[in-house]
């Protein structure tokens, strides 16, 4: 592994920490909170870490070299037409109501067709150029 | 694009990871552009031009 990915994963592991803390904190807390307002911040509060560790992937794709980079971008290009496609079809399907689904299900599956496209295509690059 | 690099190395006695290591790339990156998977920048072109001191067309051949 190189160094620039070993160094994402590490400044990620705190991030990730965080990240995982308050989601539980959020799902634990949030029933008992009455204020809207505290309710809102403590559900968004994980969207900090999660933008943390972002910030940490865009260092990392400046560090990476011309290759990296290139199977980097494809992944994430491929990842984001495959989420916008499953949620145009999703949305299709329930324009024409030919499924049901609650608002949650309806992001959650394009983001994990983001999140599988983004791995899949990934490694695939690594794949294609191993050494 | 045909590339001369594996040659050039082998000529100048360099393994992938010596040369990776002078060009600041990984060694898959050296390995992708040796067996012609993948054509480098114009920067990382001069910096094996540069490295193995010879022209960048006479390093890589258009097909």
């Amino acid at each position: 592994m190189r160094a620039p990915l070993k160094r994402y994963y590490l400044r990620s592991l705190l991030p990730m920490l965080a990240y995982t803390g308050l989601i539980v904190l959020a799902l634990r807390m949030n029933e008992s909170l009455q204020h809207a307002g505290l309710k809102i911040t403590l559900a968004l509060l994980p969207l900090l870490p999660l933008a943390w560790i972002f910030y940490y992937y865009f260092r990392y794709l400046a560090e990476c070299d011309e290759l990296e980079r290139k199977i980097e971008m494809d992944a994430i290009a491929i990842s984001a037409m495959s989420g916008v496609l499953c949620g145009m079809a999703l949305l299709f399907l329930v324009d024409h109501a030919l499924i049901v689904l609650s608002a949650r299900t309806l992001i959650a599956i394009p983001l994990l067709a983001l999140s599988a496209g983004y791995i899949i295509t990934r490694y695939i690059g690594i794949w294609r150029f191993r050494a | 694009m045909k590339s001369r690099v594996r040659q050039l190395r082998e000529q100048f006695g360099w393994s992938q990871a010596e040369l990776a290591e002078r060009l600041d790339v990984s060694r898959q990156t050296v390995n992708a552009i040796e067996t012609e998977k993948y054509d480098p920048s114009i920067k990382l072109a001069f910096k094996l031009a540069r490295l193995f001191e010879a022209p960048i067309e006479t390093i890589f051949l258009e097909e």
